[in-house]
């Protein structure tokens, strides 16, 4: 059944449509993918791209239409059945098990060969996937509990279990989203190599020119339908994002933050007035080496302060300090006057607010609805509470303003955070921590895996709550969003210290050596 | 005379310690795999009364801890019916388990002795593999003491034991990488029944030797606080159940020692039974309390699974 393009799709889906309730997430989707080809696939938050994804995967089942695997009809039992028929998917959220080690997570993957039940081929497992690791020039602790690596290592281990096999469709669900400028070439570099072997590799991202720079095909879903499929040779950022938007919005404007730099005030001063954020000497401990190590700073009201870095170089550690979840081994925290005790309590009462790095973990209760989520930090508040009842009526239309407000997808207040689209997760912890005017703002990551109007929305949202006199601790590891937002300063976050601060229109490459660990001090801009 | 003292003791308490063991054993692989059976208690008594009857009526012990064993397991596939194929609430399942073996073993028990059907044969004991009289170890003490490193390699030896633990903490990638969670869940269920099934028959043929209305006595219970206490490692476990069953045999002994009990007349506390038989119970608490945990339970304990 040959179809046009010559090739016979390794792996396609024929008219499918899937609801969730009532709710249709695709409708009549014709996908395709072709050995040796890169296909990307684009499309707002709530799309359906990972939807899509699940059903060529094998984790849910298609309403109607069929997917044709190598030309014929094939129906997945399982994940772990389409693995066996060379489909491989890398979740958006990874699908680990955070206390057991690197390789015990790479045992339960193992495919049906590897021996019985009862057989521990933890030797033949590691090699295996320790030469895949070297090939890729990865370094991986293997024998650390999965929980405690930093995300951008939790997902290699994802890659490599998914690479395992006689794998010959790989599917990437937004792996970019956590990846470092320096860690995203060498993904491309190894998606390349893979797609050279006769692979076929889809592709998500929110990133355009990501998208452009790496795929063949560009296939773009909005509200689960396909609105446009084309060669990347043949279209440009533009095109893509009005495509994913539609013809009824704006898109331009969300392409580039235009109005980024001209409304920063670009000056490396510090504002005039106490510091709503007091940092001094903060260290926590770690086995082999401090996490944090002497890290001291101040954040005045109405200043963004960025702080740059690759991932795994203490940011968990501070925004947890931050966050009251951890007490520091030294150091002092000061709110303001107050120095809360080491409970996110404390911290909360005090003003902080935190948009963590993990929604589904930290960020989100993902078994309850949307208002009751969205009643967590607000819950002993007098507007919410009778004595010890909740006010369900003003929770409710609290969190439909709130959904009206950052544009939630979603079916309503009460449908329950765990049915989202991962970007809608984000919003509505995005919308949790700013809704009650925080003194100070712990913000990490906060546009991880959203798309393009989400992030302009995101970014408008928190030089909102600056402008409004709130205290922003921007810890990313995006330099691009550090720098375009940090009003006055960015420090660079390395092995727990800094190693420089810096005003954000200093020169890329410094900062990039700073990011390398090659310290600096710029006169005037340090914070001490 | 010391040694000899010391080695029946060390017996006794390895016997005494066998039915919670067993127990916690089957306790601590079904929360491994995120299910919490409260039940465990209910589990034992059936065993118990299994035991003792099949055995009497076989003439042979082995028989008795055969059928105690099915028992436990056809029991809780009762518990696994509802606790996880229907999902329903587990800690209600497992507690509704506990009043209904109570209230059956009691009746079941009176209406076999009531229409005589023990026929006065004599209750078959089980015979020691080492030493005999006080100072042995019988087989089923034996085979509870080998299951903990079989255990212990199971968990965390074996291709198995990694899928039995990721069932426990993120289901869902258990089920990407092939499990069928449910099935699995199911299956432990019934190991779990017919483990406490042995413990029931350890209690009833191996330290009793005949089988009275609640015997038990919150064993069960203690089971589920060792797993805790073991911090859900099978040594752990071991260890927990060798110090309650070490007060319990303290406590039985010095229940017999003149001067003990003269010491507690004179503090004139009225009767002084039931300190005695609080003593283990107290302890096991007490240890729990001192020992805090910082080991966290299982992530997805208690949590219904459903297949995407
Ligand atoms: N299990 C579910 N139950 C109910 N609704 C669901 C479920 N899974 C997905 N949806 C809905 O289907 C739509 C598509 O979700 P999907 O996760 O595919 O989006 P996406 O394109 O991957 O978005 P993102 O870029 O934010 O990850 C969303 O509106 C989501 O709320
Ligand atoms: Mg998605």
């Amino acid at each position: 059944m040959a179809e046009q393009g010559g090739t016979i799709p390794l792996i396609a889906a024929r008219g499918i449509t899937r609801r969730f309730g009532a709710f249709t997430a695709l409708e009549r989707v014709d996908f395709a993918v072709r050995p040796g080809e890169i296909h990307a696939l684009l499309g707002e938050n709530g799309a359906g791209k990972s939807t899509l994804m699940n059903l060529l995967s094998g984790l849910l089942r298609p309403s109607e239409g069929e997917i044709l695997l190598n030309g014929d009809p094939v129906r997945f039992r399982s994940p772990a059945d389409a693995e066996r028929q060379g489909i491989g998917m890398v979740h958006q959220h990874f699908l680990l098990v955070p206390p057991l080690s690197v390789s015990e997570n790479l045992l339960l993957g193992t495919a049906p060969g590897m021996g019985g039940l009862l057989s521990y081929p933890i030797r033949r497992v590691l090699d295996e996937a320790r030469s895949l690791a070297d090939r890729l020039g990865w370094r991986i602790p293997w024998n650390a509990p999965v929980g405690s690596l930093p995300v951008g290592t939790q997902q290699r281990i994802e890659i490599l279990k998914a690479l395992r096999g006689v794998t010959r469709v790989l599917i990437f669900d937004e792996p970019t989203a956590v990846l470092t400028p320096t860690e995203t070439p060498e993904l491309f570099d190894t998606l390349r190599r893979l797609a050279g072997e006769g692979r076929g590799i889809v592709f998500i991202s929110h990133k355009l020119d990501e998208v452009l720079a790496l795929s063949e095909t560009i296939t773009v879903l909005r509200r689960g339908r396909v609105v446009a499929r084309t060669r990347a040779a043949e279209t440009d950022a533009r095109s893509l994002a009005e495509a994913m938007v539609g013809p009824d919005r704006e898109a331009s404007s969300l392409i580039q933050d235009g109005a980024v730099s001209a409304s920063r005030a670009g000056q490396a001063t510090v504002p005039a007035g106490g510091a709503a954020l007091f940092v001094e000497n903060l260290a926590v401990a770690g086995q082999a080496r401090p996490l944090l190590n002497g890290l001291s700073f101040a954040v005045s009201p109405g200043e963004i302060f960025g702080i740059a870095g690759v991932d795994g170089n203490g940011q968990g550690e501070l925004a947890d300090c931050l966050a009251g979840l951890i007490r520091p081994s030294s150091g002092t925290l000061r709110i303001g006057n107050d120095q809360p005790a080491a409970s996110p309590g404390a911290f909360r009462r005090a003003g902080v607010a935190v948009i963590p790095a993990d929604r589904q973990t930290r960020g989100l209760a993902l078994p309850l609805s949307l208002t009751e989520n969205l009643a967590l930090g607000v819950y002993d508040s007098p507007v919410y509470r009778r004595g010890p009842l909740l006010l369900w009526p003003a929770l409710r239309r609290r969190t439909e303003d709130l959904i009206r407000q950052y544009d939630i997808r979603a079916t309503g207040a009460g449908a329950l955070a765990r049915s989202l689209s991962g970007g809608n997760q984000q919003k509505v912890v995005i919308a949790r921590a700013l809704a009650e005017n925080p003194r100070v703002v712990v913000a990490v990551n906060p546009t991880r895996g959203l798309d393009v109007g989400a992030i302009a929305y995101v970014h408008a949202a928190l030089r909102g709550a600056q402008a409004s006199g709130a205290a922003i601790v921007l810890i990313s590891t995006e330099l691009e969003e550090v720098l375009s937002l940090a009003t006055h300063r960015v420090a660079v976050l390395y092995e727990g210290a800094f190693s420089g601060i810096v005003s954000p229109d200093s020169p890329r490459d410094e900062i990039g050596l700073l990011m390398g660990g090659k310290t600096r001090e710029v006169p005037g801009a340090a914070a001490r | 005379m010391t040694t000899a003292l010391i080695l029946s003791l060390v017996l006794q308490s390895l016997a005494y310690a066998a039915p919670v063991l067993l127990a916690s054993l089957g306790g601590l692989f079904s929360e491994r795999v995120g299910v919490v059976n409260i039940g465990l208690e209910g589990l034992l008594l059936v065993g118990a009364l299994a035991a003792v009857v099949a055995a009497t009526v076989t003439g042979s012990a082995l028989l008795g801890v055969l059928i105690a064993l099915l028992v436990g397991g056809a029991l809780a596939a009762l518990f696994a019916l509802f606790g996880v194929v229907l999902r329903r609430d587990q800690v209600i399942v497992g507690t509704t388990l506990n009043f209904l073996a109570l209230g059956l073993t009691g009746m079941l028990y009176r209406a076999w002795s009531a229409s005589g059907s023990g026929g006065g044969k004599p209750l078959p004991p089980l015979t020691p593999i080492v030493g005999d009289g006080s100072t042995s170890l019988n087989a089923l003490t034996l085979l509870a003491l080998l299951l903990v490193p079989a255990a212990h390699w199971l968990l965390f030896r074996t291709r198995l034991g990694v899928i039995l633990r990721a069932t426990g903490e993120v289901p869902e990638a258990a089920a990407a990488g092939g499990t069928a969670v449910s099935r699995l869940r199911v299956l432990v269920c019934l190991l779990t029944g017919g483990l406490c099934g042995l413990g029931g028959a350890s209690l009833s043929l191996g330290i009793s030797s005949a089988f009275t209305e609640g015997m038990t006595n919150g064993r069960g219970f203690i089971a589920l606080a060792v797993v805790v206490f073991g911090r859900w490692n099978p040594f752990g476990a071991l260890a927990a159940s060798l110090l309650f069953a070490a007060a319990d045999v303290a406590q039985a002994r010095l229940q017999t020692v003149a001067g003990v009990q003269n010491w507690l007349a004179s503090l004139h506390l009225g009767d002084t039974y039931p300190f005695f038989l609080a003593l283990p119970y107290v302890l096991t608490l007490v240890a729990l309390a001192i020992r805090g945990s910082k080991v966290r339970p299982p992530a997805a304990l208690g949590q219904p699974f459903e297949q995407g």
